[in-house]
């Protein structure tokens, strides 16, 4: 019998999956959230464009009173009539704006349902159904206004384009003249769209949004699509495969002004386009980082203050701590964007002492616990000394640090408080099963060179500017710089190689290091003509780290629990504590990085086209769904083919009613039904 | 293939700017384009200076006839030149100064933030309005509010007033929107004994109408940290009261 303490869990580390909610707590700052996306999403699509109201601050006295339990609540409730965007601290306050979008972006090309059946390759993303839903509104728009549609076929256009164009499939009549039409009226779909008051600062949306829409299942012509919307260069091939001209496209070499513009106005266009379709609702947490830079607070503010100013249709949401904020964070706003900001703001509270006990009995049911545990946890007068009236409050984790103590003492076991690297395995393995967080992350890889790596023996890390390479380590006499570029395109990349060879004649022994995800093409491309001259500046000084999903759970892992050190939510352990463990942790990267570019040879992972783990997580799924409960070793014994631990639990991610509970000795799966 | 000298690009401006201005730290630089400077190249300076402090990247600032440009968190700011006028304020007591003698108390590059900072400080209520014949002077208001001490009534009657204590909550609640305030704000805003305050919030919270909140340690000044109350073996910097 598997045993471990229910109330290990103190940290909601995925909002968006679920958790069992205690009732009352924190219902009015959620119904206050709600009401302020009530007014977006008033009636159904196509809405007026609308422009977003302040953003709302939610706070807590303390940590732990739920801020990221409260985003999960939000999410859930707001399942399928928003588009949800969880957004992390950017590192780069030049590149502010793009790294927002590329959080947008990676949404949108996800399904909408967390659920088993969204993961077949034929489900439409979320961008599939803005796309058509744009497309089949101007539609809908133009037989109204020419009066020659069937009533009832436009009805049927409005209230589901997605279907009634068959998500674009080949062989559907409407989604066939759809394709054989779209030239022909583009002017009008471009009439209709001004006659609902869009204006957009790219001509070039319905083009793309067509091509995506309406570009199933080439991968090409939808990365294409996805890498435009993204704001990033596309070749001349990539942009003739979605009708673009080569002008219509940004610039290989822009700058990062230019590409931090770019995708401001994306942004601001996405808000617009969001009308037909359903409102954004963006997440700013763990913003307590931004409380040690004082520019990338300043930036924050002005990224809130633009989004609210010039942005439609979105609900903006910011999560802080009272003390950081009121200390560290809006003191570096500028006066104007500050008032961007709703006052006052909506304030989480602690526990009431009915709210605990309810709190103890579901973590005790969700862990199959038998019946007599919620006497001996709830008997005595322990909670007494926990609630000093049926008034007081007290912080959630605070209480179920005191439940998870409690549980060991009435099994006469020590209490042992989580140690780092039990903490960073935890999330290292809770992570795996999270497949939207193992993708390239720009923001996160600069966090690794830069805050993460600061402090290690006789390094100068120095932030560059806004180039190729915009940070720079200086060993001795050695120098490595780093870029994040996060798109495929041939010209960028050979200006990227052109730049590293330019910068290493100058400097000789000079290394340029730049990161790539096993999901996205590999560099340079098969067919591109600069091909050689990039492999001679890897041979020369380029070194290209190719990252797989276990390499960005490890560095996500690392980067999670350096966020919860900095809002106070692992007491004791401080940021510093953190990077001091991680320092150590990441040693093997730091060698990677170190390497001299002779022997830095990177392995190619083999290419990830997602079959096998498809039919391991089909066969992981049935295991877990049948024995309800059982640790990874078992799973693994069950398997019909040899499987890793780590493959096993991205297997879990598929399924959105597999649990993951890593403890200190094992790693357990629960299948809890949504 | 041959290859061609390379022209100065608006890259290598904004990478030599930006380096000058890390250099320069909180003094700022001036213009990186000298006289001998080819046409050319000081265009190029220019138009990165422009798209440099269009994105952000850098904060110009007027210094007489000419400009300094600094990073952005180390430009000088309404907030910094606050910081010097409150501490200028508070040396200069039991003097009232004038808004050109708080001017004076800044450094040139911060004098242009001089009004907004000092609106900044009022409607923070670290600096008191008053006015003398025609003309405004300020006053150090954490200064006054020392010297003030507890009131007649607060002298004669050392115990707590609920209600004015419930009412100077409420004017820290509506002030900064929080409904946890400091314990040490609470004690500030009614000058009440800290030992009184303490004594009084405990009685509160026992017949359940104060909650105490942890708040942040790490981030709390000295009053601050003096006026937590120890509860279950933490200490708690903040207190909701409940009606």
């Amino acid at each position: 019998m598997i045993e471990f303490n229910p109330f290990d869990d103190l940290i909601v580390k995925e909002p968006r999956r679920p958790e069992p909610a205690v009732s009352g707590l924190n219902e009015q700052p959620l119904r206050a959230v709600l009401a302020h996306f009530e007014r977006l999403a008033a009636g159904a699509p196509p809405r007026r464009v609308q422009r977003a109201g302040q953003a709302l601050l939610v706070t807590s006295d303390q940590p732990g009173f739920g801020k990221s339990h409260l985003i999960g609540r939000l999410f859930r409730a707001l399942h399928g009539r928003a588009t949800l965007i969880y957004v992390r601290p950017f590192q780069n306050a030049a590149l502010a704006f793009q790294s927002l979008l590329a959080a947008v972006v990676k949404e949108l090309h996800f399904p909408d349902r967390a659920d088993w059946e969204s993961w077949k390759p034929e489900e439409p993303t979320q961008l599939d159904a803005l796309a058509h839903g744009v497309l089949g509104h101007l539609v809908a728009d133009l037989a109204e206004k020419q009066g020659d549609g069937d009533p009832e076929q436009v009805a049927r256009i409005r209230r589901d384009p997605l279907e009634a164009f068959a998500q674009g499939n080949r062989g559907d009549a409407w989604s066939d003249w759809m394709r054989a039409t779209f030239e022909d009226h583009r002017v009008a779909y471009d009439a209709a769209m001004a006659r609902r008051g869009l204006s957009l600062h790219s001509p070039e949306w319905l083009r793309v949004l067509f091509a995506y829409g309406y570009g199933y299942p080439d991968r090409m012509v939808r990365q294409a699509c996805l890498d435009w919307i993204a704001g990033q260069s596309l070749s001349a091939e990539q942009a003739g495969a979605i009708g673009l001209r080569a002008a219509d496209v940004p610039h290989a070499e822009m700058s990062a002004e230019d590409a931090n513009q770019t995708s401001r106005e994306r942004l601001i266009d996405l808000g617009q386009l969001a009308a037909f379709y359903r409102p954004f609702v963006f997440c700013f947490d763990q913003t307590e980082a931004y409380g040690h830079a004082p520019g990338l607070a300043r930036t924050f503010g002005m990224v809130v203050a633009r989004l609210i100013d010039e942005a439609a249709n979105h609900l903006t949401l910011i999560t802080s701590n009272q003390d950081p904020w009121t200390t560290t964070i809006k003191p570096h706003f500028e006066r104007a964007d500050a008032e961007r900001i709703a006052h006052p703001p909506v304030s989480l509270e602690g526990l009431r002492r009915e709210q605990g006990e309810e709190l103890i009995r579901l973590r005790l049911a969700a862990s199959e616990a038998p019946a007599e545990a919620a006497t001996e946890m709830l008997g005595g007068d322990w909670l007494s000394a926990r609630f000093t009236t049926d008034r007081d409050r007290v912080g959630t984790r605070q209480f179920l640090q005191s439940c998870k103590e409690r549980w060991e003492e009435l099994r006469h076991r020590p209490v042992t408080r989580t140690s780092l690297p039990e903490l960073y395995e935890a999330r290292r393995v809770n992570l795996l099963a999270e497949p939207k967080r193992l993708l390239f992350d720009a923001d996160l890889l600069q966090w690794l060179v830069k805050t993460c790596a600061d402090g290690l023996p006789d390094l100068q890390i120095a932030s560059k500017g806004s180039g190729y390479f915009t940070t720079e380590w200086s060993v001795s006499e050695r120098r490595i710089v780093f870029g994040f570029e996060p798109g495929s395109n041939w010209k960028r990349w050979s200006a990227i190689a052109r730049h590293a060879q330019e910068r290493a004649a100058k400097q000789p022994g000079l290394k340029a290091v730049c990161f790539r995800g096993t999901e996205q093409s590999a560099i340079p491309g098969p067919a591109w003509m600069i091909g050689p001259a990039i492999e001679e500046a890897k041979r020369r000084c380029l070194q290209l780290i190719v990252l797989t999903r276990d390499d960005f759970a490890v560095l996500h892992a690392g980067y999670d629990l350096y966020a919860e050190a900095l809002g106070g939510d692992i007491p004791p352990f401080t940021s510093t504590d953190v990077v001091a463990f991680l320092r150590e942790r990441f040693a093997h990267w730091w060698e990677r990085i170190l390497a001299p570019i002779e022997s830095a040879a990177e392995p190619v992972p083999p290419p990830d086209d997602g079959s096998r783990m498809k039919a391991l997580a089909a066969e992981v799924r049935g295991i877990v769904a049948a024995q309800k409960f059982l640790s990874v070793e078992e799973v693994i014994g069950n398997l019909a083919a040899a499987a890793s631990r780590e493959e096993v639990l991205q297997a879990c991610g598929y399924s959105a009613e597999i649990r993951v509970h890593a403890h200190p000795q094992m790693t357990v799966l629960q299948w809890q039904s949504i | 293939m041959a290859v061609r000298p390379r022209s100065f690009s608006i890259e290598d401006a904004r990478e030599k700017i930006t380096a000058r201005l890390r250099k320069a730290g909180a003094k700022g630089a001036l213009s990186p384009v000298t006289p001998k400077m080819s046409v050319e190249k000081r265009q190029t300076y220019e138009e990165a200076l422009i798209q440099m402090a269009g994105a952000g990247l850098l904060v110009a600032v007027a210094a007489g006839a000419k400009t300094r440009y600094f990073l952005p968190e180390l430009a000088p700011s309404a907030a910094s030149a606050a910081a010097k006028i409150e501490q200028a304020a508070a040396s200069k007591h039991p003097a009232v100064l004038s808004l050109v003698e708080l001017k004076k108390a800044l450094p040139t590059l911060e004098k242009p933030f001089v009004t907004e900072a000092v609106q900044q400080l009022e409607a923070d209520l670290r600096l008191i309005k008053l006015v003398h014949g025609k003309a405004f002077v300020f006053a150090h208001a954490e200064t006054l509010r020392t010297l003030l001490g507890p009131t007649a009534q607060e002298i004669q009657d050392p115990a707590i007033d609920p209600d004015r204590m419930r009412d100077a909550y409420r004017a820290l609640v509506a002030r900064g929107g929080f409904p946890a305030v400091q314990i040490a704000a609470l004690q500030r805003e009614t000058g009440a004994g800290l030992d009184e305050l303490k004594a009084w919030l405990l009685a509160e919270h026992r017949s359940g109408r104060a909650v105490f909140g942890l708040g942040d340690w790490s981030l709390a000044d000295l009053d601050a940290r003096a006026a937590a109350i120890e509860l279950r073996g933490e200490r708690h910097l903040l207190v909701r009261l409940e009606d």
